[in-house]
């Protein structure tokens, strides 16, 4: 029988009241109810008709009491065990963290760029020409010495002036003039160019040197560059520099190179 | 509504403080009136709960023990009936747990011929009994309380640990239960 929650709890209060009236009421009421209610007011009287009763004996303090859970002190050790071992994983998840972004360590210098032995200074590269072009052109002007140029190699200033002269020299030049090692690819397509650039970075000169000409400058670490024939985003540092190259066509009467 | 639920006697629970007043000064014979006070309804916890007379026996006499080693934790402001019978509740129920003893399996043939309860008290409904025992031991302490010791909802409230609203809710529900087992065993 489905009774309503609001039904089912006056019957219930019903049967354990014993109250007459009131039944007489609600059975008036609901009528479709009788025989649940007087089932229930049967189960509630067998259910105090069988309360158990026992004559007391004296009261004798017991010598021991069964434990049927934890302790107290047993629960607040487990307790303090269970904060403690929080704290020491927060602890060492905290150290843990933090050793993996040490603090940079203050490295006093030990090296600076200082000037070149004081022979390499008494021969200015203008004296001395680093190299001696194949073609000819005229000197290249070779730029600043290496003792006075930035820490970073390739962005070591250079200085290239000539009227005429190959790619390639002027490729080796800068590397002479900033201390690195290039290297052209096969395939490199030389030319005979004029150009003027006066303390540019030397990666900078390349890179506007291979957006003219097809190439592309890559950085290879160690103070080493590989020069790829073609056009491209090769080096890291997109460094341009302010100068001037432009080819020259050679005549056809067989003076180009 | 029945008397079962009508408010505690404000005389009792003056006496019980006197009582425990003079447990507490070294005067045992004020605890043995205790004792004797609530041994009745105790043992009808610790027998409702337990579903055994013998279990029960020693249970009351735990439970009296705990109570009186602990007297001096007593709050006076709270009522010592009502502190007693939460013990007596928690007590038994983790028992129960501990021995897990269902009288489910008891054939009804065992109650044919010997009607009688095994506490001398004619059984008017032996289902009652076989009912009871498949129902968990918080529900049996609660039908317990309630219709056994006639608490009002109040006491059954403070005997729990809970509100006296939570505990009309809890009635309902475990009256439910047992009215379904009632009913299951009494149509087998």
């Amino acid at each position: 029988m489905n009774v309503p929650r609001e039904i089912d709890e006056l019957m219930w209060e019903i049967a354990e009241s014993h109250d007459e009236t009131i039944e007489k009421q609600f059975v008036a009421r609901y009528p479709m109810y009788v025989a649940e209610l007087d089932m229930r007011r049967k189960l509630i009287g067998d259910l105090k008709g069988s309360r158990p009763t026992r004559e007391p004996a004296i009261f004798v303090p017991s010598a021991e009491v069964r434990n049927f859970g934890a302790s107290r002190l047993t629960v607040a050790f487990m307790a303090a065990i269970l904060v403690a071992s929080f704290g020491f994983a927060s602890y060492a998840t905290v150290r843990f963290l933090t050793s993996r972004n040490p603090e940079a360590p203050i490295v006093p210098p030990t090296k600076t760029y200082e000037a070149p032995p004081a022979q390499f200074s008494q021969t200015p590269i203008e004296a001395e020409p680093q190299f001696l072009p194949k073609s000819n052109s005229e000197e290249v002007v070779g730029g600043e010495p290496l003792s006075a140029q930035q820490t970073d190699p390739y962005l070591r200033k250079v200085t290239l002036r000539s009227e005429k002269t190959t790619l390639v020299d002027v490729i080796n030049e800068i590397g002479a003039q900033a201390g690195l090692t290039i290297t052209v690819a096969p395939g490199f397509v030389d030319r005979t160019i004029f150009i003027i650039y006066e303390d540019q970075p030397a990666i900078g000169v390349l890179n506007d040197l291979g957006r003219k000409y097809g190439f592309t400058p890559f950085e290879q670490g160690n103070q080493e560059i590989l020069v790829i024939p073609a056009r491209g985003s090769g080096s890291i540092k997109e460094t341009g520099a302010a100068g001037v190259a432009n080819e020259i066509k050679e005549e056809s009467n067989g003076q180009a190179e | 509504m029945s008397a079962a639920h009508d408010s505690p006697n404000a005389r009792d629970y003056d006496e019980d403080a006197i009582l425990v007043e003079r447990t507490l000064s070294g005067d045992q014979a004020s605890f043995q009136t205790l004792f004797r006070r609530y041994h009745d309804k105790v043992f009808a916890i610790a027998r409702g709960v337990l579903l055994d007379s013998e279990e029960a026996a020693d249970a009351v006499q735990e439970i009296f023990t705990l109570v009186y080693r602990n007297l001096r934790r007593f709050d006076r402001r709270a009522k010592f009936s009502t502190w007693l019978f939460r013990i007596a509740v928690n007590r038994s129920i983790q028992q129960a747990r501990k021995i897990k003893k269902l009288r489910h399996n008891v054939p009804l043939s065992d109650f044919e011929e010997a009607p009688f309860h095994e506490d001398g008290v004619p059984a008017t409904d032996p289902n009652i009994e076989v009912a009871m025992s498949r129902l968990n031991p918080t529900d049996r302490a609660l039908l317990t309380l309630v219709y056994w010791d006639e608490l009002s909802l109040q006491e059954v409230g403070e005997s729990l640990g809970c509100s006296a609203n939570a505990a009309k809710t809890r009635l309902f529900r475990s009256r439910e239960r047992f009215r379904a087992v009632y009913e299951e065993v009494s149509n087998r």
